[in-house]
């Protein structure tokens, strides 16, 4: 604050004369505030400000010391201009956002009150002041001790001990374990059998259960030489395709994948799958983890960037996003909070995200060190409804696909005029079809040809939001209806438009949702129509006269009651231009062929058209339009939604006080967190050079931030990786909280073992697939999961490992078990999301009951692994969900693993458990042999492990007595032992 | 009674640690709850040391009058000034132009035409209250009802706003009130799910599933979807028809080989819990259908409820369902009124008269008839009945012409009945238009404060932790209740 000093000096003079309560109180205003201000302070602001257990804002109140000191949004009484005091600002209720006391506007009483007490200089009677501790805002500074913290301390690069048994002493991880239990008294589990480690094996590296004959191959290699049987599986499920999809799974899982957007419409987020991909990729190929790293926060901004880096930073895109919010400012922020939060847990361990609003309240990290850190992605551009889009193309691509682009639009325009005339021929001849004009159609909005209708219209480009629905344009121009310039044929100019970019809105009431929706349009070259913010069509090119499109169903879908909003932006690069456009719904009866296939009674007119023609020309024709409007929407390359940035310079970055966008407190430069990176108490602030390929020109900001995150000097980057590759193999990290390394985690139990695994990983080359081989080979990883009783005693939540837990398949790995033993599972990999069936019930509580979801087509798509199944946020595949598989709007590290009953229900009764049983049956009755064969193979192929001669008495007695005692027939009794297969705890628990 | 607090809530585990092993741990911890309420396989137990009960049932952390609530959601936001929010001064002004701040999904907006009430209000019972002739049957009622009427909300846009109501945020990814309160209390009967959704029959709310996850908690605490006719729960029934001897043949079995696998792991009680699972499964396939089986009422409970009129019907089948639930203790009962898009639900844009005439016409004499019922049976004290939408509606026209009125979220009615509430209350104001609360304003989370207050929950201290942070439904900041409703 700047004030004169005169008038500081006043003011504390003033302080000095009431605290002491000497020479001349003003008696008049002492008595003022205890008559008139006390009471209305009393009653509607102390219990928050001073007179209760809390301060809500830092600010106190009920001492003209606090009033002086202010709250979060500095101090609350202005010497200088007492009538604009912060205190006065508040309660007059003029801010919406900054209103007090928030029950309710005070009396005007009241507020004159307050208002005549600022003028008199804000006195206090001394008498009924409460002063408390906490006028002050807690400063911010990072301790020695801070820095001492284990996560923060330099990775130790002790050797592994010296252990007495020969066996422990080879692997580095064996002997940092096998010390620890000597130290506890605790005796390492036997190596585990052959036929359980290689299930092990199998399912920690690809997902998926080994086939009896692979268990059988490993089985006796395991007798001759166990290791080298151990080695060989490794190295070979570690170059099946699989494993990358296992291991995609859980990184997924970090960065809460989806393919949908969430809120009202929860889009699609397009092309997104190509994420999910790269990610397979990374794992199949060994990527480097620095690389991997480096290429998600910043693989615009490498030296040269590929397809897959860009890909790569789809990263930045899978958070939820409100296309519709109701503070756009401070969801910019929601949506940057959302990413700083992931980027800090995923590969930092550390949940900065508390530090939005005030500074951490256990960890050393200050609302300065967050807001610095989101600086690193103040550049990034909002997210749009069509995603933000990137080609991958070369100019050569690019020349060729614009050439026939155009000829390939020309052939299906004149393909679909000439299919219409035939209709409309046919259906003349045989008197189906009177002479009809288009001018009986009901227009929504007009175009220049008739009435013509008021634009709003701006020709600077305006915020990235103009589009949606409640967009507000005050200062747009308004104009009628056509928009042009030099008389392009066809036109009807009435507002002039010469600039080479014009974006329009307007609007249009609706009382009930119309069947049909049509647009004619004559533009100049590229035209995108927006319709309550989604994008309904858009061309490339120019046209020549009006054209008119029926509108695909997806466009009606957006029309609401009341009020809709058309957004528009047309574009131009030389020659006469021109945009007009009209929307109007079908009138039906007696309109034209294009009114009467679309509008109320279309259904009958389409069943004349097909008896007349003999064909279904509607069809064809539908075919057509379908195919023009991909065209339309077509470009050269590949699509990619990738990070945007808007240019070399983003906008400034502020604190946000109490996390609010209008609250904004100083401004910070993009920086990293004080207790990892720098000397003092403030982040260590970073510059960064824009970065420029091709049209492209980003800040280079992310970049500077992915090179610290991989720096060697980094202590957490490591240690999290390797702890995260320990988790998924053991079921809990070495430090169990494996995204929390901060005071609220839990503590490694091997601390020194961790560091070496960490140094391993980093002076290892990032080499992810040596990590396994490293952790899978131990003597560690190959023990029983046997419960012993002397270890038990001591040590029963195993935190020493001398045992390898048990543990639940995950969602995924269960669904795919269950494809894979009955045989249908699909081992397609990459590509486009898929859409198994849902059952209706699920379906049913969407708000479009089966929209979002059309089932794939192609059945074998829908035995495809779980990790393609579509991730949609409002609609969660509800098998996999009940079995805990991570919710996609928080990073999920370490999944819950509930058993409830509702599991049960969909075990014994789901279809799709059922059919799969059945299939699973008829491979069973496929293996030959009697019964007892039969059912013996079966569980071989479950189990991964041959049938026990009890248990094959105990099904075939089961079999028989469902025949006998239930009615079954021999097929269906078959059926029923595998739904039980299915059920057993050994084939959903590994050992 | 003492005061939980936040470090012995979860029983005698450290709750970080709970939720760090949950991996692991969590069903282990189950498995206690399952094993120490039913009694199977308690032989079984071997190794656990915990008492963390998810499901099972808790003593509440401080005096609750409530022990279930019924929630009745009225998807799309009621206009409050045509229903119970009586504005005598808006009478005569329509089609007046005047100077009103508003904000809906046409943006903001300094001025509006009117559209005056469209319907009359009238006074009810001993305390006087002027409802309008939409609801003559929740007239009847108002001694025992308390009226919020300075209700506000952080968004006037449906997807963000429902979250609001039901998980206190914005964004999506936090758990649902009724997760909270089955977290907080746990489940009176394991035969049923503590956390029940109704839907419309026109689809589910804009955001689906959204609206009854349990976000970060596991999805033990989720809402189940029940359906009041036919098979209540998905899965209940098996999808080709199995008679239950056949599949207590079948459980039979299954358990015999899965305790062959169990007894040399005999420590690892995630085994013995997913037996249970079996057994409680195969009991809520008995229980859950006769728990819909309203058909059994007598017919005069069923008019009651509105079951004898097309127009009523669905709504009164739900509300007496939903009362047939807190009879068989289920925690926490959310029932929509509409579905889908625009004219399902009470999102009156374009015809406010039709739309409110529908939707009012459904809903009505269920309404009424369940909060008659709850209190003749003696169960109104301990179940509270919560009644209102995402937002209300604005005093002025959406559109040029028309009705319609866009959303209102700076000012709007929600009422409580029951379970500790004071009947015949009115508690805030709106401005003379209902276009903003002035007098005594209540947010949301005051409402959810209010609700796990009642329920015996201190919504300053029902914490979980998640994300390095102890979540609460009203957030970090805290939110009172709001007493003047509570007796």
């Amino acid at each position: 604050m700047t004030q004169p000093s005169s008038v500081l000096t006043i003011a504390l003079f003033t302080v000095c004369l009431m605290t002491n309560g000497v020479a001349e109180v003003d008696e008049a205003g002492l008595t003022f505030y205890r008559e008139k201000v006390y009471p209305v302070l009393q009653t509607n602001c102390f219990k928050c400000h001073g007179g209760g257990d809390e301060l809500k804002g830092d600010f106190r109140l009920t001492s003209r010391a606090g009033l002086l000191h202010g709250g979060h949004y500095g101090s609350a009484y202005d010497a200088d201009d007492p009538a604009s005091s912060v205190l006065l600002e508040m309660i007059s209720y003029k801010d919406a956002d900054h209103q007090m006391p928030p029950k309710g506007k005070l009396p005007d009483e009241a507020r004159l009150v307050l208002a005549h007490w600022m003028e008199m200089g804000a006195p206090y009677d001394p008498a009924l002041e409460i002063n408390g501790k906490a006028v002050e805002r807690r400063g911010f500074t990072v301790t020695g001790e801070d820095r001492e913290w284990w996560a923060y301390r330099p990775v130790s690069k002790e050797a592994p001990p010296k252990v007495a048994d020969p066996v422990w002493g080879q692997n580095g991880i064996d002997a940092f374990v096998r010390a620890q239990l000597d130290r506890e008294g605790l005796t390492p589990n036997p190596p585990a059998a052959p036929e359980v480690l290689v299930r092990r094996l199998y399912y920690d590296l690809i997902g998926l259960p080994p086939t009896p004959d692979e268990v059988e191959a490993f089985a006796s290699a395991s007798e001759k030489d166990a290791e080298a049987a151990c080695r060989s599986t490794i190295e070979e499920l570690l170059a099946r395709p699989q494993y990358g999809e296992k291991w995609a799974r859980h990184w997924l899982d970090l960065v809460r994948y989806a393919e949908s957007n969430g809120f009202e419409r929860d889009n699609p987020k397009p092309h997104i799958w190509r994420y999910r991909d790269y990610v397979i990729d990374s794992f199949n190929s060994n990527k480097p983890y620095d690389q991997f790293v480096i290429e998600q926060i910043a693989g615009d901004e490498i030296a040269v960037p590929t397809k897959e880096s860009l890909i790569a930073t789809g990263y930045h895109r899978l958070m939820q996003w409100d296309d519709e919010p109701a503070d756009r400012e401070q969801h910019v922020y929601d949506v940057l909070a959302d990413n700083v939060q992931i980027t800090s847990e995923t590969f930092l361990a550390t949940s900065l995200g508390c530090a939005r609003c005030h500074d951490h309240k256990a960890d050393p990290v200050s609302q300065k060190d967050y807001y610095a850190f989101m600086a690193f992605f103040r550049g990034v551009t909002h997210y749009k409804t069509e995603g933000t889009i990137l080609n991958w193309a070369s100019p050569e691509e690019k020349a060729n696909f614009e050439k026939e682009q155009k000829s390939k639009i020309a052939s299906l325009e004149g393909a679909r005029s000439a299919l219409a005339g035939e209709i409309k021929t046919i259906m003349e001849k045989a008197g189906l079809l009177g002479a009809a004009s288009d001018a009986e159609v009901a227009p929504l909005i007009d175009d220049a040809r008739g009435a013509g209708s008021e634009w709003s219209y701006t020709t600077v480009k305006p915020d990235d939001d103009w589009r949606d629905i409640a967009y507000v344009n005050k200062s747009w121009f308004k104009g009628m209806s056509g928009f042009g310039a030099a008389n392009p044929p066809g036109s009807v100019i009435r507002t002039e438009w010469k600039t080479p970019e014009i974006w329009m809105r307007t609007s249009f009431g609706l009382k009930a949702l119309p069947e049909s929706l049509i647009l004619d349009i004559h533009h100049d070259e590229d035209v995108e129509v927006y319709l309550n913010g989604t994008r309904i069509f858009e061309a490339k090119g120019f046209t020549t006269k009006y054209k008119t499109i029926v509108l695909p169903k997806s466009a009606l879908d957006v029309l609401q009651t009341g009020r809709n909003s058309v957004a528009v932006y047309c574009r131009q690069t030389g020659g006469g231009q021109y945009i007009d456009l009209s929307l109007r719904t079908a009138a039906g009866a007696t309109g034209s062929v294009e009114s009467l296939l679309s509008g109320p009674g279309s259904k009958r007119f389409i069943d004349q058209v097909r008896e007349t023609a003999g064909r279904d020309l509607v069809a064809e024709l539908r075919k057509l339009d379908e195919d023009l409007a991909n065209r339309r929407k077509a470009s050269a390359g590949m699509p990619i939604n990738a990070v945007t940035e808007a240019g070399p310079v983003p906008g400034p970055m502020h604190i946000h006080q109490r996390g609010s966008a209008h609250a904004p407190g100083d401004e910070v430069k993009p920086g990293l967190p004080a207790v990892l990176a720098s000397k003092s108490s403030d982040p260590r602030f970073l510059e960064a050079s824009p970065v420029r390929h091709e049209e492209r020109i980003t800040s280079g900001r992310r970049l500077e931030l992915a090179k610290w995150i991989v720096d060697p000097a980094n202590p957490l980057t490591a240690r999290v990786m390797v702890n995260r590759l320990w988790q998924h193999h053991f079921g809990r990290g070495i430090a169990p909280s494996t995204s929390d390394f901060g005071h609220l985690g839990e503590k490694p139990t091997h601390p020194e073992l961790l560091d070496w695994l960490a140094t391993q990983f980093r002076e290892g080359g990032w080499d992810m697939k040596a990590m396994h081989r490293l952790i899978l080979l131990s003597n560690t990883y190959r023990m029983s999961s046997e419960p012993e009783s002397a270890n038990l005693e001591k040590d029963p939540r195993n935190l020493n490992f001398w045992r390898v837990d048990m543990r639940r398949l995950t969602a995924e790995e269960l669904r795919d078990s269950i494809l894979a033993v009955s045989g249908s599972l699909n081992l397609k990999s990459h590509g486009e999301w898929v859409f198994p069936p849902l059952p209706a019930e699920v379906l049913a509580t969407a708000s479009r009951p089966g929209e979002g979801w059309p089932v794939s087509k192609d059945t074998e798509d829908h035995f495809r692994r779980s990790l393609y199944v579509h991730v949609k946020r409002s609609l969660r595949h509800q098998m996999l969900a009940d079995f805990d598989q991570a919710d996609t709007d928080t990073s999920c590290a370490v999944r819950f693993a509930t058993t409830v009953p509702t599991q049960a229900l969909t075990m014994l009764n789901s279809s799709f458990v059922n059919e799969q049983a059945r299939i699973f049956a008829k491979r069973m009755r496929e293996s030959g042999g009697d019964v007892r064969a039969q059912i013996a193979d079966g569980l071989q192929v479950a189990l991964q492990r041959p049938a026990r001669p009890e248990e094959l008495d105990h099904l075939t007695a089961f079999y028989e007595s469902l025949q006998r005692d239930a009615s079954l027939t021999p097929v269906q009794a078959l059926d029923r032992v595998a739904l039980l297969t299915l059920n057993l705890n050994e084939f959903i628990y590994l050992d | 009674m003492k005061k939980r607090t936040k470090s012995d809530f979860c029983g005698n585990v450290n709750r970080r640690e709970f939720l760090h092993t949950v991996g692991g741990g969590f069903p282990a911890l189950a498995l206690t709850g399952l094993l120490g309420s039913e009694g199977f396989f308690k032989e079984l137990k071997g190794a656990t040391t915990s008492a963390v009960t998810p499901l099972a049932s808790r003593p509440p952390m401080i005096r609750g009058k409530a022990k279930s609530v019924i929630f009745l959601f009225m998807y799309g936001g009621p206009s409050h000034i045509d229903t119970f929010d009586y504005k005598p001064g808006m009478y005569g002004m329509d089609g007046k132009t005047i100077e009103v701040k508003t904000f809906g999904r046409g943006g903001k907006k300094n001025e509006g035409r009117i559209v005056e009430p469209k319907w009359k209000f009238k006074p009810y019972g001993e305390c006087g209250k002027y409802v309008s002739d939409l609801f003559p049957h929740v007239g009847s009622c108002v001694d025992d009802i308390a009226f919020v009427h300075s209700m506000t909300a952080d968004s006037p846009i449906h997807g963000s706003a429902l979250l609001m109501m039901n998980s206190g945020s914005l964004i999506s990814g936090h758990p649902s009130l009724g997760s909270w309160v089955n977290y907080g209390l746990g489940s009176v009967n394991e035969n049923l799910p503590g956390y029940v959704v109704m839907l419309d029959q026109s689809g589910g709310p804009i955001s689906g599933a959204k609206n009854w996850t349990s976000g970060f908690m596991p999805a033990s605490y989720q809402g189940t979807v029940f359906r009041s006719q036919g098979n209540p729960i998905l899965n209940l029934q098996h999808v080709d028809g199995m008679a239950a001897g056949e599949q207590r043949m079948l459980i039979d079995s299954l358990n015999h080989l899965n305790a062959g696998h169990l007894s040399p792991r005999f420590d690892n009680t995630n085994l013995s819990a997913r037996i249970s699972s079996y057994e409680l499964a195969y009991r809520m396939q008995a229980t859950a259908p006769e728990a819909i089986a309203v058909e059994e009422e007598s017919e005069e409970t069923k008019a009651l409820y509105g079951m004898d009129r097309k127009e009523t019907e669905d709504f009164g089948r739900k509300c007496l369902l939903a009362r047939r639930l807190v009879e068989r203790g289920t925690r926490f009962i959310q029932i929509y009124s509409g579905g889908a898009h625009n004219d399902h639900n009470w999102d009156a844009h374009g015809d406010l008269e039709d739309n409110h005439n529908l939707h009012a016409g459904a809903t009505d004499k269920p309404i009424a008839g369940l909060l008659k019922d709850l209190k003749r049976r003696g169960m109104l004290e301990d179940t509270l009945v919560v009644w209102g939408g995402e937002f209300g509606r604005q005093p002025t026209a959406e559109y040029e012409k028309g009705t319609g009125r866009d959303h209102n979220s700076y000012g709007f009615t929600m009422w409580m009945a029951g379970g500790g509430i004071k009947g015949g209350v009115s508690v805030g104001q709106t401005d003379e238009l209902g276009a903003m609360a002035v007098d005594n304003r209540f947010h949301v989370k005051n409402l959810h404060a209010t609700i796990l207050s009642l329920m015996g929950l201190d919504p300053n201290e029902l914490s979980f932790f998640f994300g390095g942070l102890d979540h609460k439904l009203v957030g970090v900041e805290g939110a009172d209740p709001i007493r003047e409703v509570m007796t």
